[in-house]
């Protein structure tokens, strides 16, 4: 599985120890970063839609909150602002959520790092959750 | 202000303490649903307050549900929705601050109540802070979704409520 990462300038230093701390567990990480929040967003975006075995995204600034946006305005995506373990988790197992964002100012570097390989690591459920997904896919 | 808010049914009893704060400060309150605990779908509740708030029919939309996230981007995917979905006072003041967000989020198994008022608090109270950056950033969110039938078609969920009720998804 490949991971793809970015940051704007606000997320760069978080950016860096999260992608440090999933290559250490064996994962293999494309850095998408670029300085403007909406050019970062969907550089993650398009590596999920694309063709390369790309399967999960992260994109990260000082607090989450614009990655959501932007990613969850894609047909297609599902977006998790991620701040805490549960969601880290949950939102994989129920939501097949593709790419988290996380705020550097409010997640700290343990936390961020734990989130990542939470969210990474866990597969969805599919069966009853999927009438969700389908409906958030014909909205947009 | 008038305030749309929703939820799935993971957490009525919390959406309703939510609704019953809002109205204590003196808001008007419209209640979407879900309004019992019988298992139904959270994109119905977050299409259902971000259609209320991209037509202008409300000032500003509330979407809980177990984690906040799947109604929140069942709220984020109508056009001219800008939803936060948050954990902590910070964060929900800055999308109001720096993104004008205009749907707030948790959720209902991730903070309690206590947090929860916090939240709503301080995002009632921020206020948008434009620059010319921000401006064009909100601009570029705002023209993402092109022209499309999900505010007016209140429809488009029948195909997938039949097919439930048909038993097509099971675990």
């Amino acid at each position: 599985m490949k991971v793809a990462i970015a940051a704007n300038q606000e997320g760069a230093r978080l950016k860096d120890v999260v992608k440090g701390y999933l290559e250490d567990k064996g994962y293999e990480v494309q850095d998408l970063s670029d300085n403007d929040i909406f050019t970062a967003t969907m550089n993650v975006v398009h590596a999920i839609q694309g063709e390369d075995d790309v399967n999960r995204g992260i994109v990260i600034d000082d607090y989450g909150v614009a990655p959501f946006m932007i990613a969850s305005k894609n047909h297609g995506i599902v977006c998790a602002p991620t701040y805490e373990d549960y969601t880290s988790s949950m939102t994989r197992h129920h939501n097949a959520t593709q790419i988290i964002a996380l705020g550097a100012n409010i997640t700290a570097d343990v936390l961020s790092c734990q989130l990542a390989e939470n969210f990474v690591k866990t597969e969805y459920d599919g069966g009853r959750h999927q009438v969700r997904i389908d409906m958030l896919n014909r909205e947009l | 202000m008038k305030i749309a808010i929703g939820c799935d049914h993971i957490v009525t009893d919390i959406k309703i303490k939510a609704a019953e704060f809002l109205k204590k400060q003196g808001h008007e309150v419209i209640d979407v649903g879900t309004y019992d605990f019988i298992r139904t779908h959270y994109p119905i509740y977050g299409r259902k307050v971000g259609v209320l708030v991209a037509k202008g029919e409300v000032d500003l939309g509330v979407c809980i549900c177990g984690t906040g996230i799947g109604i929140n981007n069942g709220a984020q995917k109508v056009k001219g929705v800008r939803a936060a979905c948050v954990t902590d006072v910070q964060t929900a003041v800055a999308a109001k601050e720096h993104l004008n967000a205009n749907v707030i989020g948790c959720g209902g198994r991730v903070v309690g109540i206590g947090t929860i008022e916090y939240i709503l608090d301080a995002f009632l109270k921020a206020k948008y802070q434009p620059t010319p950056e921000r401006d064009a950033l909100i601009k570029k969110i705002d023209e993402m979704i092109p022209d499309n039938d999900c505010i007016e078609n209140d429809h488009i969920f029948d195909l997938y409520n039949k097919r439930w009720a048909e038993g097509y998804y099971h675990d």
